[in-house]
């Protein structure tokens, strides 16, 4: 979708103050380098925002602040409507995170649209110049773009409709996952896949790829990830970060992605859920080929068996427990 | 998009995608449901391609239809409902669904005149979670509503629907009475079996 606007805002912190500086922008030209490196991200926006987010109900009804005001802007590309989109980021921008430039850049095909914000940090840098016969060189403190690649940009496409522009991409190149004040507050958004919804869908493929996984050093694979999966509470992953993160080997990776609904879902971020892995991976259980049943909750299973490896090429181990007979039962099946 | 179009779109969309979904939609609901007790059913449908079309050419003004892009703006082309037994049901089942689904409105819908009665019950509009929908398709709707009633609200409502909505022409005023009468007994009912299902009142009965 080609692009027929691109505003820019210089975007100070203002999060807390009541009276916000008028801010500054601008419309960009749609020729010339400048233009050229935002096509680059405009173009890949769909590929590269790697997060699926979508506006939040803010009272019950079908309306958000944020998606108001991209509606707007979608609708008519002015200044007059890309100016609250920047006022609105400014309000969310914290001292820490410090002055930006944001960038709106709108598309349009027929009745779809498409439109990306891209926010950049400033930076400080060293302006040489050489005019006849010298060389100035001056201390520049608001350099934009220094790293064309640090940014936080979304991504949105859609009809300028009610029904429409409720789910969208985005990104946070300065950070793992995405800073809170740019999806959460900036764009009253959430992630399309809910912490508790993408913990199941990680446990079950776990479990799932355990169940059908013939090798046992596949197996061994899967369930050590398990048992380590509660040191990941709380971190926006997806389940190939997941896979990566854990170093497993790309035979036992593609088993766990086969056994979900679809190899897309292995790139939806989620924020891992401690009750959940609690819930829906309970127990780890070994089986021997001596006859020996090895049971433990996931939390406890390192610490109540100890592993060692008697023979390698054998695949011979040796589990060791130590504790007090708690109970004693016969049953009729394992 | 002329009406013939619409038809032929829709009804493509009925087959391939919609009826799919919603049983896929219907098995995912049961599953997050397991366990929860006083559920007295599940259910997920496609919007058939006749009520589609009905409530597609529904006009706000006279010459000014309702919906610009119906297959967009009309959220229950996938439609679920969970029918609990007891009112205070509906938000144990709320709170869980919210764990799984991400919603765009959650709404109470409830008479506001105290004197009046009609249908009463929760709704929801929820995003498709991806894992539902196999395929990431834009021709996809991307959201389900969900109603989460009581079982006199959902059996009033049916009734009423049947009844009332179905009519061919305008009820009388004693249709119309008996009508709100039927929706009173149902919110009676509702109220008379939450006192009795409460653990204080079961004890001393027990």
């Amino acid at each position: 979708m080609d692009i027929d606007h691109i505003f820019s805002y210089l975007v100070p912190p203002g999060k807390g103050e009541k009276d916000l500086e008028p801010l500054r922008g601008t419309e960009i030209p749609l020729s010339g380098q400048l233009f050229e490196m935002l096509k680059d991200i405009y173009d890949k926006a769909e590929h590269d925002c790697n997060i699926s987010i979508m506006f939040k109900s803010e009272d019950g009804t079908q309306s958000n602040e944020a998606r108001g005001l991209i509606l707007d802007f979608v609708s008519s590309p002015s200044g007059l409507t890309s100016e609250p989109i920047a006022r609105r980021l400014c309000s969310y921008t914290t001292g820490r995170s410090k002055l930006g430039l944001l960038f709106l850049v709108h598309g349009c095909d027929g009745e779809k649209h498409k439109v990306m914000f891209s926010r950049f940090p400033a930076d400080q840098g060293v302006l040489a110049d050489i005019d006849q016969d010298s060389l100035s060189v001056q201390f520049v403190e608001r350099v934009f773009m220094k790293n064309s690649k640090h940014y936080k940009s979304a991504v949105y496409q859609g009809l300028a409709i009610l029904g429409s522009f409720w789910t969208g991409k985005a990104q946070d190149r300065q950070q793992s996952g995405i800073a809170d004040y740019w999806s959460q507050e900036f764009l009253s958004s959430v992630r399309q896949t809910t912490s508790v919804d993408g913990t199941i869908i990680l446990t079950d493929a776990l479990r799932e790829a355990t169940a059908l996984a013939k090798d046992p050093d596949i197996q061994d694979q899967l369930v050590s990830m398990a048992l380590l999966l509660p040191s990941l509470k709380g971190k926006t992953i997806s389940i190939r970060g997941v896979l990566e993160q854990y170093g497993i080997e790309e035979e036992t990776s593609d088993l766990v992605i086969s056994c979900l609904e679809s190899s897309d879902i292995a790139d939806e971020y989620f924020e891992v859920d401690e009750e959940t892995l609690e819930k829906y991976l309970p127990y780890v259980r070994v089986i021997l080929d001596n006859g020996a049943y090895l049971s433990a909750t996931s939390q406890d299973f390192n610490e109540a068996f100890k592993k060692e490896i008697v023979n390698l090429q054998e695949g011979l181990v040796q589990y060791t427990t130590t504790g007090h007979i708690v109970r004693q039962r016969l049953v009729k099946r394992l | 998009m002329s009406s013939e179009n619409l038809e032929e779109t829709y009804s493509r969309r009925f087959e391939d995608v919609l009826v799919p979904v919603a049983e896929r939609l219907e098995a995912d609901l049961k599953r997050q449901l397991n366990g929860f007790s006083h559920i007295d059913r599940i259910c997920a449908r496609a919007k058939s391609v006749d009520r589609f079309l009905e409530k597609a050419q529904k006009q706000k003004a006279p010459g000014i239809p309702k919906y610009s892009h119906p297959l967009i703006q009309i959220q229950d082309q996938i439609g679920a409902r969970v029918i609990v037994f007891y009112k205070s049901d509906v938000d144990t089942i709320r709170n869980a669904l919210c764990d799984y689904y991400n919603p765009i409105e959650d709404n109470e819908h409830i008479i506001e005149c105290p004197w009046q009665f009609g249908y009463e019950g929760k709704h929801f509009v929820f995003l498709i979670p991806p894992r539902v929908k196999k395929r990431f398709r834009v021709e996809e709707p991307e959201f389900f509503e969900l109603q989460v009633v009581t079982l006199f609200q959902h059996a009033w409502a049916e009734a009423n629907h049947d009844l009332v909505y179905k009519a061919a022409g305008k009820l009388t005023y004693d249709q119309e009475r008996r009508c709100a009468f039927a929706a009173a007994q149902a919110w009676g009912a509702d109220q008379i079996f939450e006192e009795l299902a409460n653990p204080k009142v079961k004890e001393l009965v027990n």
